[in-house]
């Protein structure tokens, strides 16, 4: 009887325990089941989140390795008007309560601004005002140290140039909101920008993200970085050379490029004025971009090396080919060409045409080439089409076709008038010369580099045949005695080593004539029994020099510096001896 | 279904009926032990009064296990973002001294600091061709006035917010650095083409004093 009572009751409980649980089953089918999407929809509202995970954007590096360009962390300081108030701070072991115009004082001095201009955004009914934008790590720091409870703040990416204008004209910038907008970081920004990720995640009610709720919508993927030819050591001692050369000669800007010979690797491309990237706004829109890849003018004498170099190879002159060259030739059509200096008439050879830069003389020797095939020299120079590095807005001059030459400009294009180049072409017209008849297509990103130290190279144009080897070297040996027998040219010597080099003193421009100032130039190349670099040195709208007087010294500095970098050793051998003159 | 039919009141189970095929041989009586009904259901009561204690044990210790795991891994979530707290600090330090290093190493700064101590470039360099025993290039002291134009820093650079200070520079204490010696004999890889007499500046006391210093 008792062991009946007993197994009611139990056979009762778990009857009732396997109804509860039957309960629970329904309810579990109900809710994961039949009712799932609404309450999951609900859940989902009050308590997942998701958040942007963004993409940090990659570096510019040089050839070295040395970063130009980064990303850090800036944050954005705001406050709260409506709960600003007095505050306790703990000062060392005590705590000392602030007024409200106390507190302002210390974050002006942090912040470094007027404490007026604090207490009038610190004041009022609004849940937000920013005191300042983007601050740097040093002063988060201190501001985080206050640890006031009204003052909060926004963590945002920041790009960082950490030398600061050195290379600024080709890298650009990017703006406050992280757009780029100028030079390498636009150009680039493909390779620069990465793409955001996104996560959703479920928190609790302390506002702590629970573990494995934590979904990756979408991955991110950080930046690549960008890896340049430049040498930014180079690229300073250019930059402070350009900016002394401005100084110097009241001129409107200046630029030199390096590059070496047999890569076209541009070590090199200096300005200035130019633009500090970290306060691009400081500065004129003009001098925030490259001048070198941008502006095309007439490049004047430095353009008769291409005269000379073609009639060499189209076989109608010789470095010693002969003639006489008066002050002004009239021409067959009455209009007269002049050089720019008065003399009596110089018996000249070609090699002597160059040395004294005489348009005369030049116009008489080039001239044996019929203008369709000089056109397509100077084409094959890359004259009229842009170099290969496609920078961002790059110029690709102006050089018309032959068939529209007047017969003025079908003389002038041979000594630089009528014809427009960037400074990057003008470089390259050198190279192609220096490297043996060869044209490089200029390279100053040398490609897109991701995180684990892939480089995926930029692609570069074909290398073009100009000239033949002899042809080449024969207008080498021409430019050789540019340096040694030229009055501006000797000013471009260096002890110990073999220079080859042109002068160029181009009128400008204005209007429907020329104006009275000059962009003076000089491109040089060393050693010159064996070319491995290329400098080339303009300075536009020289006010106190207006002869390639100007360039000289700049390029001296600059190629010393590229001499003594590479470690080029002076030369042991002698220039060949030609003839400038003939009797 | 079978804990159902196990909590039913115990009564006796009918014999079931249906017909089946009668042997007419005659079988050997066997004499075997037969259960009665009553302690059919004791047993099957037993059974299924063991089976829901353990269940109840398990389930019981189930949650009791799923209580301790919830609660490391609520330990565990608050120690990350302590961790990421910690780490976010350190960044904005790291990101700190990265800025100072930067600056430091700026060429502006090297530039400045480099005239602050007196130092001029020498843009004549000279080469020794140790093999040939020869100096290529002719060695020219620096001048400051050869260098003078671009000596002083010309190039912006806001982000330079940190400085040397040349004082602390010009304070720094001598160092005397001992000229390296070969404690073993080293063979050459590549035989000389010839042998050159040389007579060299250096003196068994190691490196002169630069007059620079």
């Amino acid at each position: 009887m008792h062991s009946n009572e007993t197994d009611r009751r139990y056979t009762l409980f778990v009857g009732v325990v396997l109804f509860v649980l039957a309960v629970f089953v329904l309810r579990l089918i109900w809710v994961q089941v039949i009712d799932a999407k609404a309450i999951n929809e609900i859940s989902n509202e009050a308590r997942e989140t998701s958040r942007t995970i963004p993409a940090i954007r990659g570096n510019i590096i040089d050839s070295e390795g040395h970063i130009l360009a980064t990303t850090l962390i800036s944050w954005d300081v705001n406050v709260d008007p409506k709960n600003v108030g007095p505050v306790v701070l703990t000062i060392g072991d005590q705590k000392v309560a602030f007024t409200k115009e106390e507190i302002a004082q210390k974050l002006s001095e942090i912040l470094r601004v007027p404490t007026e201009e604090l207490l009038t955004k610190m004041t009022g009914t609004s849940r937000y005002a920013n005191l300042r934008k983007a601050v740097s790590a040093a002063t988060y720091s201190k501001l985080k140290e206050l640890d006031i409870p009204w003052v909060y703040f926004d963590k945002k990416q920041k790009r960082h140039y950490p030398d600061g204008a050195v290379a600024g004209n080709l890298l650009g910038f990017v703006g406050s909101d992280g757009s780029a907008l100028e030079g390498i970081e636009r150009m680039m920004n493909s390779c620069l920008a990465g793409t955001d990720g996104k996560e959703s995640y479920i928190q609790g009610a302390d506002l702590i993200r629970i573990p494995s709720s934590v979904q990756v919508i979408q991955q991110v993927k950080h930046g690549s970085d960008v890896v340049l030819s430049i040498n930014s050591d180079l690229q300073y001692s250019a930059q402070q050379e350009m900016a002394a050369t401005v100084k110097r000669l009241n001129a409107d800007w200046a630029s030199a490029i390096v590059i070496e010979v047999s890569t076209g690797r541009i070590l090199a491309a200096a300005e200035a004025p130019t633009v500090d990237p970290n306060n691009f706004s400081a500065v004129k829109a003009q001098n925030r971009s490259s001048r070198i890849f941008r502006s095309a003018f007439e490049p004047g004498s430095i353009l008769k090396t291409v005269a000379a170099a073609t009639a060499i190879d189209a076989g109608k002159a010789t470095p010693l080919s002969q003639v006489v060259a008066p002050y002004a030739l009239k021409m067959p059509w009455g209009q007269y060409i002049n050089d720019s200096h008065k003399h009596p008439p110089e018996k000249l050879t070609l090699t002597g045409v160059l040395a004294v830069s005489s348009n005369t003389g030049l116009v008489q020797l080039g001239g044996k080439v019929d203008s369709k095939t000089r056109f397509e020299y100077m084409q094959k120079f890359g004259i009229g089409s842009k170099s290969g590095v496609n920078f961002e807005g790059e110029s690709s001059g102006l050089l018309a076709d032959y068939t529209k030459w007047d017969r003025m400009t079908d003389q002038t294009v041979m000594f630089g008038q009528g014809v427009s180049l960037t400074p990057i072409q003008t470089a390259d017209i050198y190279q192609t010369i220096a490297n043996k008849g060869v044209r490089l297509s200029p390279v100053l990103i040398e490609g897109c580099q991701d995180r684990n130290g892939n480089l995926t190279r930029t692609a570069v144009d074909s290398p073009v045949r100009v000239l033949s080897e002899k042809s080449a070297s024969d207008t080498m040996d021409m430019l050789e005695k540019v340096v040694e027998f030229g009055s501006i040219g000797k000013t471009a010597r260096i002890p110990g080593y073999r220079i080859g080099g042109k002068t160029g003193t181009a009128q400008i421009a204005e209007g429907k004539g020329y104006g009275r100032l000059f962009a003076v130039s000089f491109v040089g190349v060393a050693p010159a029994e064996n070319p491995r670099y290329v400098v080339a040195v303009t300075a536009f709208r020289s006010r106190n020099i207006s002869n390639s007087l100007g360039a000289t010294p700049g390029f001296v500095a600059i190629m010393k510096q590229v001499l003594k970098t590479y470690t080029v050793p002076p030369t042991t051998t002698k220039s060949k001896k030609i003839a400038t003159e003939w009797k | 279904m079978s804990v159902l039919r196990q909590a039913q009141p115990i009564r006796p189970i009918a014999p079931r009926r249906h017909l089946r095929p009668v042997s007419t041989r005659v079988q050997p009586v066997r004499r075997t032990a037969v259960k009665t009904t009553s302690q059919v259901g004791t047993v099957r009561l037993f059974l299924s009064k063991t089976i829901v204690r353990k269940l109840l044990v398990g389930l019981t210790g189930v949650a009791l296990l799923s209580l301790f795991v919830n609660s490391l891994c609520d330990g565990a979530v608050y120690k990350i973002s302590s961790l990421k707290q910690e780490t976010a600090v350190l960044a904005t330090q790291s990101q700190i001294i990265g800025q100072q290093v930067d600056s430091l190493r700026s060429p502006q700064n090297l530039s400045n600091s480099a005239k602050a101590l007196g130092m001029v470039v020498n843009s004549d360099p000279v080469f020794l061709n140790v093999r040939e025993a020869k100096v290529l290039g002719s060695a020219v002291p620096a001048s400051a006035s050869a260098t003078k134009a671009v000596s002083a820093n010309l190039i912006a650079n806001a982000a330079m917010t940190y400085r040397s200070n040349p004082a602390t520079l010009n304070s720094t204490k001598k160092t005397t650095i001992d000229a390296p010696t070969l404690k073993t004999p080293v063979k050459p890889s590549v035989k000389p083409a010839k042998t050159v007499t040389t007579k060299l500046a250096l003196t068994p006391a190691g490196i002169p004093a630069s007059p620079t210093n």
